[in-house]
């Protein structure tokens, strides 16, 4: 139950992820961005797995932030697996992606995202999202209890 | 991006064939031919039956006039013998057997009278029968007197003086006339049944060619009939090739437009964040040509992000099925504008709305036409004056014209044909835009079977009009303010 209160950021596209990096600094969010490259190793970090075998499962993330398209598993399908699992039912994820096509917002829903946002291409909008994020789900939410 | 032409290329495939009137008009001619001769069929074997009824009763009339003849004869002989063996041995029994046969005899005699009634000659045979037989009874009366009174020696005599020759003679008499009868019975009997058979033939023959009629207009009917399904299947296979392809061609768009919206935007993210960073983290060692360089990279991105959304959006607008319901375009129309000037309350517009008729159709596709025509109205203003919109709406022709007017820097007619294109832009970077929103707005409105046209003068203002099809109104009469006004 000790949470490190890191964030879990499945992302594929470094420069997002550097972009992600900065934003977080920008708003002065200190927690730690725990960064994976793809669905499998998002689905490795969360149940222990491969190169995170043997990983305390008690340090679960706040939030994860992830995006849909993604190399090897996508998103979905990593959301779809997560929500299966008793271990990762509960966990917060904020589905954070380039496309606000319906059908990927109506699909995330039905398999249990808890928010949807779309990444603006306007870096100072990035930002100010990236803030929002940050002080709704590390400041304002409540997570739930033993992750 | 639906297949428009579909209904033309129809009629041209239609065309060339016998016309749905031709085959309508051959189609009611086999049927209603078909039909009188099935009628026709039906009466004639109704007629036919009846008349093998009738004939049959025919048959059996003759047959039982020849039947109580021959019991006529018969009781007349019992009656006779009963008498002879009365006069022979005085016995009373005899009478007896006299006296019931005479009554049956005189009951089968009324019964002959009524079935011969309805013809003449037989009738007359029939009274001289009657005179003949009440002749012979009266005899035998006379004769059981005698016998009574005088004993049998002149009993005898008398029946030898009236029927010198044995009697039953006599009773040929009666024969004669009763065969005469049944001749006459017998020779009718065959008149009917000569012309019954007539008859019948002919109603064979004729239900023969009737039958063989019907089939003939039943199967020209029925092949024409096939004929036409086969070119309504053959036309529907087409369609239905055209259409799978057309949904082929949305499913490839839809899956370019996902790209577009996945692939295009995060380059694009990079482009305008990594600028921003440079700016923020090396702004300073970079003079101030350095630094307006970066600026233009960013709005290069940033415009082209919107661009990109724009496009996404119309091309939405296009695949999107309309959710119609009754809407109440004034209090919309007031809800957009108002929703504008919170976003930017700039300037001091003056906004006159008149009351507008309702309109039938996606209440939030109508929000973005009034949006945008709203927001065009608010952004290309005259800098020395402020701006005053009108939107004014009215029904005419079966239609709802709505209109958003401005006195703004208008534009010149010469371009009119771009107005309505895709990220076409009568203005300079004067006035930001991405050149979609006109697009929309005649998107959306001939999506819902309307039109859109605008009027200006440069430096005038300008006047944007969208219609509404009145026909889709009918079927509700008062509906509920602003229905779907409100998101």
């Amino acid at each position: 139950m000790n949470r490190s209160r890191n964030v879990l950021l499945v992302e594929d596209n470094p420069y997002d992820v550097e972009l992600t990096l900065r934003a977080f600094e920008q708003n002065n969010i200190m927690n730690e961005l725990v960064v994976v490259r793809d669905g499998k190793e998002a689905l490795d970090y969360l149940f222990g797995a491969g190169a995170y075998a043997g990983r305390d499962l008690g340090d679960a993330p706040e939030v994860v932030l992830l995006d849909l398209k993604l190399p090897k598993i996508d998103g979905l399908e990593v959301l779809r697996r997560m929500r299966a699992d008793e271990r990762t039912r509960r966990q917060p994820v904020v589905v954070l992606t380039s496309s606000s096509e319906e059908k990927d917002v109506v699909s995330s829903y039905n398999l249990g995202a808890n928010s949807f946002v779309r990444k603006p291409v306007d870096f100072t909008q990035f930002t100010e999202a990236a803030k929002q994020l940050g002080l709704y789900w590390l400041v304002l939410n409540e997570p739930p209890p033993g992750g | 991006m639906k297949i428009e032409a579909m209904p033309a290329e129809k009629a041209a495939r239609a065309g060339g064939r016998p016309g749905s009137e031709a085959l309508q008009r051959r189609l009611a001619v086999a049927f209603a031919g078909a039909l009188v001769v099935v009628t026709t069929l039906s009466l004639t074997v109704f007629e036919t039956a009846r008349r093998a009824l009738a004939s049959s009763r025919l048959v059996a009339h003759a047959h039982e006039v020849l039947q109580v003849m021959n019991g006529v004869e018969g009781t007349l002989v019992t009656a006779q013998s009963a008498v002879r063996g009365f006069v022979i041995t005085g016995d009373e029994v005899y009478l007896r057997d006299r006296d019931s046969a005479l009554l049956s005899l005189e009951s089968g005699v009324q019964r002959l009278r009524d079935l011969t009634a309805d013809n003449d000659s037989q009738r007359r045979r029939w009274q001289a029968l009657r005179d003949r037989l009440d002749e012979r009874v009266a005899l035998l009366d006379r004769l059981v007197v005698i016998r009574q009174t005088e004993g049998a020696g002149r009993a005898r005599e008398f029946l030898r003086s009236v029927y010198p020759p044995p009697p039953p003679a006599k009773t040929g008499r009666i024969r004669a006339i009763t065969g005469e009868m049944a001749r006459e019975e017998e020779l009718q009997l065959a008149g009917r049944m000569r012309e019954e058979e007539l008859a019948s033939a002919f109603a064979v023959a004729s239900g023969v060619v009737l039958a063989v009629l019907f089939a003939l207009m039943f199967t020209l009917g029925y092949l024409a009939i096939r004929r036409r399904v086969a070119q309504t299947f053959g036309l529907n296979a087409a369609l239905l090739s055209r259409t799978e392809e057309a949904e082929a061609a949305n499913r490839e768009l839809e899956g370019f437009s996902y790209s577009v919206s996945h692939d295009l935007r995060s380059p694009l993210r990079a482009i305008d964040g990594f600028s921003r960073m440079l700016t923020e983290d090396y702004g300073e060692r970079l003079d101030d040509e350095g630094r307006r360089r970066l600026a233009v990279v960013r709005e290069g991105s940033q415009r082209m992000g919107r661009l990109i959304d724009d496009l996404l959006e119309f091309s939405r607008l296009g695949k999107k099925p309309l959710a119609c319901s009754a809407i109440d375009m004034t209090a919309l129309a007031g809800e957009v504008y108002r929703e504008l000037r919170t976003a930017d309350p700039e300037g001091s517009p003056a906004f006159d709305l008149a009351p507008l008729p309702k309109g039938w159709g996606d209440a939030a596709m109508l929000r973005q036409v009034l949006a945008n025509l709203l927001s065009n109205a608010l952004k290309y203003v005259r800098k020395d004056r402020a701006p005053r919109i009108e939107v004014r709406g009215w029904a005419e022709d079966g239609r709802n014209v709505y209109c958003v007017k401005d006195d703004g820097i208008g534009f010149d007619m010469a371009h009119y044909d771009k107005l309505f294109g895709v990220f076409q832009r009568l203005h300079s970077a004067e006035f930001p835009g991405t050149g979609v929103g006109l697009a929309i707005v005649q998107r959306i409105v001939t999506r819902h079977g309307g039109k859109v046209w605008a009027e200006s003068k440069p430096d005038e203002g300008s006047s944007f009009y969208f219609s509404l099809p009145q026909a889709a109104m009918s079927g509700f009469t008062d509906p509920p303010a602003a229905r779907g006004g409100r998101r």
